[in-house]
């Protein structure tokens, strides 16, 4: 659906992205992680046609963005971080200049809009003027603006950025609304929290190079086999640092009372060995887990190079 | 292509600007205060010899409100229009509109049309006093007619001059635009008053309102000789037929201008493609000829310019055209790199689109030649075709272009440098590269004026415009050898800003 060969642009001296092969599967929703200034929103900007890449080149749904913008735009909805409205237009006045923009039959923008407003859930502000919506309207406005034309293809760039909690919630629900709809979505964010158990897969940028890109689940089970965090509780006293400290697989131990956590490196068996010998040791085990990775954790250990 | 009022940008102006609370009170106004200025020149307190019927009185009302009108039309379609794109730009909404299916031309339409649409709806609303006026004071129907028709065409091209502003700049010009424009017209006026710019009568015809006075019967004498028609091609044609052709011709290369650059980014921007700047060569070589009094220059008295004056004049011009369309054809550093990365290991970087804009500019030099050798032939009836110094001339318009060329790649490198305003900051340098030459070879040689031309020669493009029969072949080669190594030595600098690119590219290749 989304395509992205050699992609490679430059400002001046400045590599902003450094030669991307990135294929995005039909119904993906694609996180871009990475800290500000890693190229996750050049990236974007070249995906919908606003940017012409130095080399390299992206087609949407078997579009060339940069030979075909037009028809590779009418695939596209885009939202960027920060952006304005026009104040002086209603809501639907609004969605209606981006429908008639992107060519809509009269006869189906009229529904759509409608449509569109209810999915966003600006019913009640359908006839009010834009200036006189909150932050978070404006970018649930921001959204509608970005499907009214059914999109196949979303490609929002921080959509969360300085959305209040409850803003970032609603914003979310939305977002996996989507996605349930079979979008493919490619989203940027370097608040990741946002991005979890919302993306099918993530790209991790660093310095305007992906470092590991593919499905969570087969990258966070990849991780596991590296290592993973353990979390345990147990009852009464017990020298379980000293025990832990012997094992060599056994790695950042921090205990606090008669609870713990510490990074354990080798297969299942061995982990399952190491339960049984605190056991044998006279531990009396109250919990024993692997602590489950967050997207955050993902990119935490994938930005620090610990598997690169 | 949608019809006009289907337009969505269009439609989004008419929505913001023309509520109905804002159209009723603009109409209001504007409909008072033509009230307000009749019943001040009707009041029987004011003048008691003019009759509230008295035609003469309705022409100078009729004179003052077309001609409020037109300065309000003019200055709103200005100030708008010279924000609308950078405004959009620093909201970014504009990235939202460079995403949807509209055409440059679909969104261009409704920006020239949508954005100053008040001003449009406050003249129409005062259209009826100034027709009514006018018919009463005895002008034909037709003739007020062709007198907003022109109005219209003037604040269009406006317009479209304000869009390609704002869509160059990085900050509002509303204020620059609008004191330019000011300025122009005041010298223009002046120029007018003065009798006219002989031996180019017809560019007073920048003042659409010659053309209109003889539509209504003013009397020419205050005026000068230029209120009479104007040769144009040789032909004497109205003035206001030379105002069509002036404006249209201008408004189609801005209309050109904007239509392939306004949905591209800032940085990817650049005038005109590298075949369109020939066409603008050949066009305002051929406007400049159209608008050539030859029988002014070849009359028989001594003051009249001989073929070799034009032939320098020509020169002289053709270096501000090979300047201006290199600064148009200057390639933006990421479409530069990007023209290196594709094609660097071959020669075709140097004349493809993205390379430098060397090649356009002789093509220009090229095509200005023929174009003089053209004019020659058609004006063999005024100057025998033997008389015009057709060699001299290439080899004049060669010595130019390679000082351009050579000034062109300095400012494309100043470009590619990332100087902070690289065009103005290398326009400056060069500025105070003549002027230093300028005063340090008028020291050392200022009394023998031979000396100080073969100097200038070295390091200025002079040698060239100078008299055939004076200028010193031998000064004037070494300029050009100079030059041409200073030009190979940018070339290569230019190149060693691209290596980055070309490492990287290779290393990914292989």
């Amino acid at each position: 659906m989304i395509e992205f060969q050699g992609l490679r642009r430059e400002y001046g001296d400045l590599v902003a992205v450094r030669d991307l092969h990135v294929s995005i599967p039909e119904g993906e929703v694609y996180g871009l992680i990475g800290p500000n200034g890693a190229g996750k929103t050049t990236i974007i900007r070249m995906a919908c046609g606003l940017l012409t890449p130095t080399a390299g080149h992206i087609t949407v749904s078997g579009v060339d963005v940069h030979q075909h913008p037009e028809l590779a735009q009418s695939h596209i909805g885009y939202l960027s971080d920060f952006f304005s409205v026009y104040d002086d237009l209603k809501v639907w006045e609004y969605l209606d200049y981006f429908g008639r923009a992107y060519k809509m039959p009269d006869s189906q923008l009229r529904p759509r809009i409608d449509e569109v407003i209810q999915q966003v859930g600006l019913e009640v502000k359908r006839d009010v003027l834009i200036r006189g919506l909150s932050r978070g309207m404006k970018q649930r406005l921001g959204i509608a603006r970005a499907i009214i034309h059914k999109p196949r293809v979303l490609l929002l760039d921080e959509p969360a950025s300085g959305l209040d909690p409850k803003a970032r919630a609603d914003l979310r629900n939305l977002l996996l609304a989507l996605r349930a709809e079979g979008a493919t979505v490619l989203i940027s964010s370097h608040i990741l929290p946002d991005l979890e158990g919302f993306c099918t897969s993530i790209g991790v940028m660093e310095k305007g190079v992906i470092v590991r890109s593919g499905r969570v689940a087969e990258i966070s089970s990849q991780e596991s086999q590296h290592f993973c965090v353990v979390r345990l509780s147990w009852v009464g006293e017990a020298p379980v640092e000293q025990i832990l400290s012997a094992i060599e697989t056994v790695s950042d131990i921090a205990i606090h009372g008669s609870q713990g956590l510490f990074r354990f490196a080798g297969p299942d068996d061995d982990l399952a060995a190491l339960l049984q010998q605190l056991i044998a040791r006279g531990v009396r085990i109250l919990s024993f887990g692997e602590v489950k990775q967050t997207i955050e954790d993902l990119y935490l250990k994938l930005s620090r190079n610990e598997v690169m | 292509m949608q019809a006009l009022w289907r337009n969505p940008e269009l439609i989004r102006h008419a929505r913001t600007e023309m509520r109905p609370a804002r159209m009723v009170t603009a109409a209001a106004v504007s409909v008072f205060l033509c009230v307000l200025i009749i019943f001040m020149f009707y009041h029987p307190g004011i003048d008691k010899t003019s009759a509230p019927g008295d035609p003469d009185l309705a022409t100078i009302l009729y004179t003052l409100l077309a001609s409020l009108q037109a300065l309000a039309l003019c200055l709103w379609c200005l100030s708008s229009c010279s924000q609308a794109i950078f405004s959009e730009r620093s909201l970014k909404t504009f990235d939202f509109l460079r995403t949807t299916r509209l055409t440059s031309w679909e969104l261009l339409l409704g920006m020239v049309f949508g954005v100053p649409l008040m001003a449009y709806f406050v003249v129409l609303c005062t259209l009826p006093f100034t027709f009514i006026l006018g018919l009463y004071a005895g002008f034909s129907f037709l003739t007020i007619a062709v007198t907003y028709l022109m109005l219209f065409l003037v604040s269009v091209v406006l317009s479209l001059a304000a869009l390609a502003i704002s869509m160059t700049t990085d900050r509002s010009r509303a204020g620059e635009v609008i004191l330019l424009v000011l300025v122009s017209g005041t010298a223009a006026w002046a120029l007018f008053i003065s009798g006219g710019a002989a031996p180019f009568p017809g560019l007073t015809a920048i003042l659409v309102v010659v053309g209109l006075l003889p539509l209504y019967h003013v009397a020419p004498a205050p005026y000068g000789p230029v209120f009479t028609p104007v040769p144009f091609f040789g032909v004497q044609v109205p003035s206001l037929f030379v105002s069509v052709v002036l404006y249209v011709s201008a408004g189609a290369w801005l209309l050109l201008i904007l239509l392939r650059n306004l949905k591209k980014d800032r940085e990817d921007i650049r005038l005109l493609s590298r075949w369109q700047v020939v066409g603008f060569t050949v066009y305002f070589n051929l406007l400049v000829f159209a608008l050539l009094d030859l029988r002014t220059v070849h009359s028989n008295s001594p003051q009249s310019a001989s073929a070799s004056d034009i032939a320098i004049g020509y020169l002289g011009l053709n270096f501000l055209i090979l300047w201006a369309v290199g600064l148009a054809s200057l390639t933006t550093p990421a479409r530069l790199r990007s023209g290196w990365v594709r094609a660097s290991p071959s020669a075709a970087f140097y004349w493809s689109e993205d390379g430098l804009p060397w090649p356009g500019m002789a093509a220009s030099a090229l095509a200005a030649y023929l174009v003089f050798v053209l004019e020659a032939v058609v004006a063999r009836y005024f100057i025998p075709f033997a008389e015009w110094p057709l060699g001299w001339l290439a080899a004049g318009l060669f010595v130019l272009l390679v000082f351009a060329v050579r000034d062109v790649l300095f400012l494309q490198w100043c470009v590619l440098k990332g100087f902070r305003n690289p065009v103005v900051k290398g326009m400056l340098f060069l500025f105070l590269f003549y002027i230093t030459v300028f005063t340090l070879v008028a020291t050392a040689v200022t009394l023998d004026t031979l000396s100080f031309r073969s100097a200038l020669a070295w390091f200025t493009p002079l040698g060239a415009l100078g008299d055939p029969e004076f200028a010193a072949p031998l000064s004037v080669f070494v300029g050009v050898v100079l030059q041409i190594a200073i030009s190979v030595y940018l070339v290569i600098a230019i190149r060693r800003r691209l290596a980055p690119s070309l490492s990287a590219s290779t290393s990914s290749n292989a």
